[in-house]
């Protein structure tokens, strides 16, 4: 039953039935403060003597209501309270008010930026401490082979490398396609058609074939890392992984690091296959060139350098995605949420550092 | 007495995942307003049961009726009206961890209740300090310990003041102090707004404490060996596993 409202001569008394609800009083909150209001009334007496039933949600309603008409300088009364009501009721205050915000450090520009250094130092070092560790567990493999997780090593092979295998040829195919159709356009108002073969086929084995391989390797695989060590982390795995005396390193981020190393060049050279490919479908069918002067032109383009060039490249970017994916998954601490952030993050600096190796190979290699 | 009415009434119930058979012959009821311990060994399947309960599995046949309708209607008609009157504390907390205690008990009762939010805040502030956890509103889950988490699901879980409440080893990993406040805690609430409990627990203590009415599962029988009061079943029930399970609570008298 919804409170019932009497205007008295200096005050509004609200009764409360036995049965009330926290939602019809606080539905009735607006109306009792209009009235309240229109009346220039500076009192509000609750009548709870029907109540002999009620719950936290009616008490804090009051509360609400009571918060709301201090505001405005009206004071509360209630009739007919019991001694246990009362203790409730200042129970409950007492509680809610008692929160403190937490506590928040008064910064100003320089305290900012001290924090702001502090952790960038902070996370430098650790990126540093990782990555040498990386290298020395790199290192170890060849003095002691047993460090490397073998069977683990290879499972990752397949799931990194063989599974892939689908999408990158159909990808690196339609590039090629693609590629070899737009260039024909411009090459055709010449009559150099054949030279489709050439830009096909370096443009692939120098650099598209590694970043294009690279980048979907960043998001099909540095996410699954950084997805896995991460919630790793959180469920404590990574903890009891170190007390049973395993290096995190050596344990879970090596088989990823070496298996990724191994199989993303041969991914390279798959790409590059399935690309002139592409493009030679493209050669023949609208270009009308023969398949053997397609082959033949590509032959006298590309020499062993061009395709080592890229194989040694996309070396470099696996390293570069495998270790930032696995980098990203030990940085969760917290739940769900920082895995998610963790994955996509892995997916961002991966393509990133991919391109930024690239364009700084790519500058080496002009001016020195 | 009163004339009691059965909330919970289960007939008949066999639990089989694929072909392993978890539980079987379960047949016992819970009436309103008492509060009902399963217990029994771990891997009894106390957990699967309970989930069974509240709708959460389906891999039973035989009858589960709540307030004289079968489950199997309630999941197909009103399964939502059913999770309105129930609270759950699963047996590993699962709080949410993207959002403060706080949030996480604001939760359900703004998705339920019609209420403003500041209403809401100060009911939830309100049940974290019911678990002895007020201060901590602005936490989040993954930087309180295990046992905070466990006392605030059992927060969230009595965020709506349900009718039936279902606690998964609510004493579990907390210390005696900390469980003899949650025990009490468990009791008032049964008390005050006659709240139904079904709880799981290892705690002896909690047991003999404030339980109603038990039963004990098996895992190698694979169903109920003993039911009824805590004392009854102590006293009389003359079965060797359930002498077993008692031991400790021997130990204890006899020590004292
Ligand atoms: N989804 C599932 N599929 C198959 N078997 C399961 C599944 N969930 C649980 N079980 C099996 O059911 C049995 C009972 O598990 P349950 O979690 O109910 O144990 P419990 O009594 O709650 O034990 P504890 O006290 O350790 O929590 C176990 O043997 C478990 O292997
Ligand atoms: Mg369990």
């Amino acid at each position: 039953m919804p409170p019932m409202l009497v205007i008295e001569e200096n005050a509004i008394c609200v009764t409360l039935s036995n049965n009330i609800k926290a939602e019809e009083l606080l539905f009735n909150v607006k109306d009792i403060r209009h009235k309240l209001k229109t009346h220039n009334i500076k009192e509000l007496k609750i009548d709870i003597q029907a109540l002999n039933k009620y719950d936290d949600y009616l008490i804090a309603a009051i509360k609400h209501l009571e918060k709301i008409i201090n505001r405005e300088g009206i004071t509360l009364k209630f009739i007919g309270e019991t001694e246990q009501f009362t203790d409730f009721y200042k129970k409950f205050n007492s509680i809610s008010s008692a929160i403190k915000s937490t506590e928040v450090i008064k910064t100003n520009f320089i305290i900012s930026l001290g924090i702001f250094c502090l952790s960038t130092i902070n996370s430098i070092k650790t990126q540093l401490i990782y990555l040498g560790d990386i290298f020395i567990s790199i290192g170890l493999i060849f003095l002691k082979p047993k460090t490397l997780r073998f069977n683990e090593t290879v499972t990752l092979m397949k799931r990194v490398g063989v599974d892939a295998i689908p999408i990158i040829g159909l990808i690196s195919f339609l590039m090629g396609l693609i590629m070899a159709f737009m260039s024909s356009i411009q090459l055709k108002q010449f009559g150099a058609n054949i030279y489709v073969a050439s830009l096909v086929g370096l443009a692939m084995a120098r650099e598209l074939g590694p970043i294009m391989t690279s980048i979907i390797v960043a998001g099909r695989t540095g996410s699954a890392f950084a997805a896995e060590i991460g919630t790793m982390k959180i469920s404590e795995e990574i903890d009891a992984l170190t007390v049973m005396g395993f290096n995190i390193t050596r344990f879970l981020v090596l088989p990823r690091i070496v298996a990724t190393v191994i199989v993303v060049p041969i991914l390279t050279v798959f790409s590059n296959v399935f690309a002139n490919l592409g493009g030679l479908l493209v050669g023949i069918f609208i270009l009308n060139l023969t398949a053997s002067s397609y082959i033949h032109q590509l032959n006298t383009t590309l020499s062993v350098n061009h395709v080592m060039h890229g194989i040694l490249k996309s070396i470099l970017f696996a390293f570069l995605v495998a270790e930032i994916g696995c980098f990203r998954g030990l940085t969760v601490k917290k739940g769900t949420e920082d895995v998610g952030r963790a994955t996509t993050s892995a997916v961002v600096s991966g393509i990133f550092l991919i391109i930024l190796a690239d364009s700084f190979i790519a500058v080496l290699l002009t001016y020195v | 007495m009163m004339e009691k009415d059965k909330i919970i009434d289960v007939r008949d119930v066999k639990i089989q995942f694929g072909e392993t058979l978890i539980l079987k012959d379960i047949n016992f009821s819970v009436y309103r307003g008492e509060i009902f311990a399963i217990i029994g060994g771990s891997g009894s399947g106390k957990t699967v049961l309970l989930k069974h309960l509240i709708g959460l599995l389906d891999a039973y046949t035989g009858n589960i009726m709540i307030e004289n309708n079968n489950l199997k209607d309630i999941k197909e008609r009103s399964y939502n009206v059913f999770l309105n009157k129930i609270g759950v504390a699963f047996q590993y907390g699962a709080l949410l961890a993207s959002m403060t205690l706080e949030e996480n008990i604001t939760l359900p009762i703004m998705e339920h209740k019609k209420i403003d939010e500041s209403v809401a805040q100060d009911i939830a502030r309100w049940k974290l300090s019911l678990v002895d956890l007020n201060g901590y509103e602005k936490y989040y889950p993954s930087d309180i310990s295990g046992g905070m988490k466990k006392r605030a699901s059992i927060a969230r879980a009595i965020a709506l003041n349900p009718a039936i409440l279902f606690l998964d080893e609510p004493t579990s990993g907390l210390d005696p102090v900390t469980s003899t406040e949650i025990d009490e805690l468990i009791k008032r609430l049964n008390k005050t707004l006659n709240t139904t409990m079904i709880l799981i627990t290892h705690d002896i203590e909690t047991v003999f404490s404030i339980t109603d009415r038990i039963i004990l599962l098996d895992k190698v029988d694979k169903t109920i060996i003993a039911e009824g009061s805590p004392q009854d079943v102590y006293n009389t029930n003359k079965n060797e596993r359930v002498i077993k399970f008692f031991e400790r609570k021997r130990k204890g008298l006899n020590g004292n």
